[in-house]
């Protein structure tokens, strides 16, 4: 169980004594390749941001050559530390559970260290909690944002700022349709046959596999949704980075404005699109891609919810909102943009609904914390949960009548198993304490009632805008205290990680560094010991 | 039993003409109070009493309890009914007056019986004794339970009896005290009314009047909220007055088992042996001391803040919602606490309305559990409180009870504030509303009134009252039954689809 490293035993016996040995230095001594999960997976998020840093220097070349050498800096660096690491690192075949959540925590870290660090030498923000706070926005994809005027931003700043949502879309989406299932967390394998077992090799072909078709089409989303763009008349540089930030459902625009910016009709409709598809599940879209898999998605119970609740929310809007004197196809279309920017936890905005009957705007609130597909870089607490839970509330209306009634949760025509159902109550729970008890922080820190609530639902849904102070088009986060938009980071991190991985991944992670201190110190002793002959210890 | 078949056989209505009769002596009383002051509205509160008086015991004749009344349907039907009966019952005195409309009336009356304490009264000062001692009372009838107050009476009730019991008992688990439900019954009511009296005592001796301790002991032993002052008990700007209401609130949130045990056994240390009492210390002591220290940042006197902070944090949890100071002024992070505080409530079992801590706890080790079993997948974590393992069934009723609240509380916020409200005062009504406390955040603070809503709002919000007051499930079934006789069927396992064919219109619509 080690941060930097473990030897797996081998499948077919006990392992030799001295691989029991686990100390670092031990390990060290005996070098070769490490057998280290989180190891390997830091690297690999280092290697990533390399690989961003050194495409951002490579923009900056092509466009406004701004910054490009401190990008180029930053991208040979984090090569190199992160191929060190891939290098001397690998996967066991057997992966415990224990050293998958260090992993992940790990890596989601190493990114936003990445990503501080980069916005520290590209010299972008005067101070480093403000780099954090982009970086920790940007790997969540939420859309908060401590950028004044992004216009007045590096292009090679813009795309890195982009890249990092994009980079943490794909993070959160294999996350949570590879990662989460193999773990048994959270419940959210309903619709999806993942794979189920705990302690499954990530190593295992089928892993690969759907890494590789995850990772394929989201790729072929983006593409998609910059040729939307293009269409929709935006420039070439606008288009993949909005593309970016709208796939990956984060957000960060490369205007004040957002979307406003462009006052186009059709780039408002483009939008509208690329956020339905980023919120939805791409496990499902995958289906659909093979032969006669147009039936299972109009058969996807989740889907025509997720539609439902995209399109019903906005017609609710437009009646909660506007009066029939006043509606024009603008207000419509805008009402739906940002339904579709909250469904799918983006958050991008046009005009914002600063100026909503706040009927309308706590509706909003609804649906962003709710959130997005399950199988989506989206956030929230994910229709699939809410459906469920539908489901075994009317089992236990049946169950009030009927005390001895045996009738299973269903969520469309699948039979959700109770096991999963508990697992959702239990993330439900966990959701609801974190939100309660990130309000109640945030307004400590000296934030209004409205502003504080609102705003921790939405850093956990990853939306970023919401009402109050945080309505898009006013400050943002700018307009809150320092200590309260450091408060807001952790809730973001928790969200995106759906809360239990991110805890039991801190604190595994903090004792296997505490036990490692203490190894040494063992040794040390024994050492001492060694030398007065009083034999070996403990062990 | 005897029975001349002239009568109908139902329930329902022989507990509904029960419950308007026990409205009715709580008029009479306060017929009683006015001729004692010498007020001028005797004569139009003596006429309601005679009305609802012949209309309860009109219903009560007439109808005989099914002799196998033992179905958990019936016995919803029978509260549900009974309440929305006496939802209406109670507001005849407030319009016979003539101090409230019809709609203000129902709100005032579905107020009281919830033991809510929201008011639409303003000023609450110059209405006349009997009928402020009457709206006293009504949230002393409703704090225990009317229909509970039908089981005690009505020993022939039979297996029924257990049914109605928990159909309207508040807490997830109707303990019975003794094998038969009547006697249990009974046992609580004495309980109640005998904290009632301790309280009067306590009140008393803290230098109150006799006319406002004995109503005052009424509302705050039933958790109910409602005072003859517009300042509530800061009206008495009394430290000692304060202290024992404090301690009349926390009689009325304790599980009223607790204390038949602790009187059976002559042995305190009953209390402390119940996981949920020790909780429910922890908890309002750990409030206090943040909300203390909250407000003493922000400024105020250590002591001030200590008085206000406690008494609040007591009188919000035990979901009484008597009042010392205005917390919609305090600093945003108290009142995002103490809209916590209205969400749990106090323990199962007592007066005190919302979620009850029973269910909090369970709740917190469900996340807790799932947070475990994160490195344990295949471990098994039974959930225990005070060492007792806590049953897989009551767990999965409790969690189920729980989501329903969320669920509606969410649907009651996101519509009141279509109707116009803001986001703090739609999220403090419904929560208050849903938990019977009374005052709520931004517009209806505990300084307000609920008149400056309009009146779809205020409908809202009785319907929420009624639902959080009989915890949800009940009122469904109830209009599910009025509305196709049925309740909602069995899902077949073969098809998925609903019920045999040829029955009769599903209730519930479930095309998934």
């Amino acid at each position: 169980m080690g941060l930097i490293g473990q030897r797996s035993r081998p499948a077919d016996g006990p392992a030799p004594l001295i691989d029991r040995d686990r100390s670092a230095v031990a390990r060290f001594v005996r070098a070769g390749r490490w057998e280290s999960p989180v190891g390997f997976v830091v690297g690999l998020a280092v290697l990533v941001g390399g690989a961003l840093a050194t495409a951002s220097a490579m923009i900056a070349v092509v466009t406004d050559g701004r910054d490009a050498g401190s990008f180029a800096l930053a991208g040979l660096l984090w090569a190199a530390l992160g191929g060190a690491f891939v290098r001397q690192c690998r996967i066991p075949l057997r992966l415990r559970s224990t050293s998958a959540f260090v992993g992940v925590f790990a890596a989601w870290s190493a990114f936003i260290a990445v990503s501080t660090a980069t916005y520290f030498l590209a010299d972008t923000f005067a101070v480093l909690d403000d780099a954090l706070f982009e970086s920790v926005s940007g790997f969540t994809t939420t859309a908060s944002t401590v950028v004044v005027d992004p216009e007045s931003l590096s292009r090679a700043t813009l795309f890195w700022r982009a890249g990092t949502q994009w980079v943490g879309g794909l993070g959160a989406l294999l996350f949570v349709v590879v990662f989460l299932p193999s773990i048994g967390v959270g419940g959210l394998d309903v619709t999806e046959a993942g794979q189920r077992h705990a302690g499954t090799s990530l190593r295992s072909r089928r892993t690969l596999l759907q890494l590789r078709r995850l990772t394929t089409l989201y790729a072929t989303l983006t593409v998609a949704g910059i040729a939307l763009y293009l269409l929709g008349g935006m420039g070439p540089f606008d288009a993949v980075t909005y593309a970016a930030t709208t796939i990956s459902t984060g957000g960060f625009a490369n205007h004040a404005g957002s979307f406003g910016h462009f006052e186009s009709t059709t780039v408002e409709w483009a939008g509208i699109g690329g956020m339905i598809l980023g919120g939805a599940n791409l496990a499902l879209m995958f289906r659909a891609t093979r032969p006669g898999g147009v039936r299972t998605l109009v058969r996807s119970f989740e889907l025509r919810a997720y539609l439902t609740v995209v399109f019903g929310g906005g017609v609710a809007v437009v009646a909660l909102t506007q009066s029939t004197d006043e509606l024009t196809h603008e207000s419509i279309r805008r009402s739906f943009f940002h339904v579709a920017s909250a469904a799918s936890t983006t958050g991008h905005f046009v005009d914002g609904w600063s100026a909503w009957e706040v009927g309308g705007q706590v509706l909003l609130l609804a649906i962003i914390g709710v959130g997005a597909m399950s199988g989506s870089a989206g956030g929230g607490f994910r229709l699939v949960r809410a459906l469920t839970l539908v489901g075994y509330l009317r089992r236990e209306l049946v169950l009030q009548v009927h005390p001895r009634a045996v009738t299973p949760v269903r969520v469309g025509r699948r039979t959700v198993s109770d096991a999963l159902v508990s697992r959702m109550i239990g993330y439900q729970a966990q959701y609801l304490v974190v939100a309660a008890v990130g309000a109640v922080v945030v307004a400590a820190l000296g934030v209004d009632l409205v502003t504080a609530i609102s705003g921790a639902i939405s850093a956990i849904a990853n939306m970023g805008p919401a009402l109050g102070d945080l309505v898009p088009g006013a400050g943002g986060v700018l307009d809150l205290p320092r200590p309260a938009r450091a408060a807001l980071m952790p809730l973001m991190l928790l969200g995106r990680l759906e809360i239990a991985p991110v805890l039991v991944g801190a604190a595994l992670a903090g004792s296997s560094v505490a036990r490692r201190v203490g190894d040494v110190r063992f040794r040390v002793g024994e050492l001492r010991s060694d030398t007065r002959g009083a034999g070996d210890g403990r062990r | 039993m005897l029975r001349p078949h002239r009568r109908i056989e139902s329930a329902a209505v022989h507990v509904t003409g029960l419950a308007v009769l026990a409205i009715a002596t709580a008029a009479a009383v306060s017929v009683l109070v006015e001729l004692a002051y010498g007020d001028d509205d005797w004569l139009e509160l003596g006429m309601a009493t005679v009305l609802l008086a012949v209309v309860g015991l009109g219903l009560w004749s007439a109808s005989a309890p099914t002799e196998r009344g033992g179905r958990a349907r019936s016995a919803v039907v029978a509260v549900g009914a009974a309440w929305l009966s006496i939802s209406v019952a109670a507001a005849v005195p407030y319009v016979a007056t003539g101090v409230l409309d019809w709609d203000l009336a129902l709100f005032e009356s579905v107020s009281g019986l919830t033991g809510t304490g929201s008011t639409v009264l303003s000023p609450i000062e110059g209405n006349t004794h009997g009928l402020l001692f009457y709206r006293q009372l009504t949230q002393w009838v409703g704090g225990m339970g009317v229909v509970v107050l039908a089981v005690a009476v009505l020993p022939f009730l039979g297996v029924g009896g257990l049914e109605l019991f928990r159909a309207e008992s508040p807490g997830p688990t109707s303990d019975q005290l003794v094998p038969r439900v009547s006697d249990t019954a009974r046992r609580l009511w004495s309980i109640y009314v005998g904290l009632t009296g301790l309280s009067t005592v306590l009140l008393l001796a803290a230098g109150m009047g006799p006319y406002d301790a004995v109503g005052h002991a009424a509302t705050a032993v039933g958790t109910g909220g409602f005072s003859p002052y517009n300042d509530s008990i800061a009206h008495f700007d009394s430290v000692l007055v304060e202290l024992a209401v404090m301690a009349s609130m926390f009689l009325g949130a304790v599980k009223f088992p607790l204390f038949y045990l602790a009187i059976r056994r002559r042995d305190l240390r009953v209390f402390w042996r119940s996981s949920e009492f020790r909780f429910f210390l922890w908890l309002a002591g750990g409030s206090t001391v943040l909300l203390s220290v909250l407000n003493r940042a922000d400024g105020m006197a250590l002591p001030t803040a200590l008085r206000h902070s406690a008494f609040n944090v007591v009188s919000l949890m035990s979901s009484c919602g008597f009042g010392t100071a205005d917390f919609t002024r305090w600093v945003p992070a108290t009142q995002i606490v103490l809209l916590f505080l209205m969400v749990t409530g106090a323990m199962a079992g007592s007066t005190s309305g919302a979620l009850k801590l029973f269910r909090v706890q369970v709740v917190g080790k469900q996340a807790w559990r799932e947070i475990r079993r994160v490195r344990r997948p295949a471990g098994v974590f039974p959930i225990r409180l005070g060492g007792d393992v806590v049953p897989e069934d009551i767990v999965r009723s409790v969690l189920g009870y729980v989501m329903t609240y969320f669920l509606v509380a969410v649907a009651g916020i996101v519509m009141l504030s279509a109707f116009g409200a803001d986001l703090a005062t739609s999220a403090g009504s419904v929560i208050t509303a849903m938990g019977g406390v009374g005052p709520g955040l931004g517009e209806t603070g505990p300084a307000s009134n609920f008149l400056v809503l309009d009146g779809a709002q205020r409908g809202l919000l009785i319907s929420l009252m009624l639902l959080g007051r009989l915890e949800i499930f009940p009122l469904v079934l109830f209009a599910l039954a009025l509305a196709g006789g049925r309740g909602p069927r069995r899902v077949s396992r073969a098809s998925g689809r609903r019920g045999p064919v040829g029955s009769s219109a599903p209730t519930v619509r479930g095309r998934h």
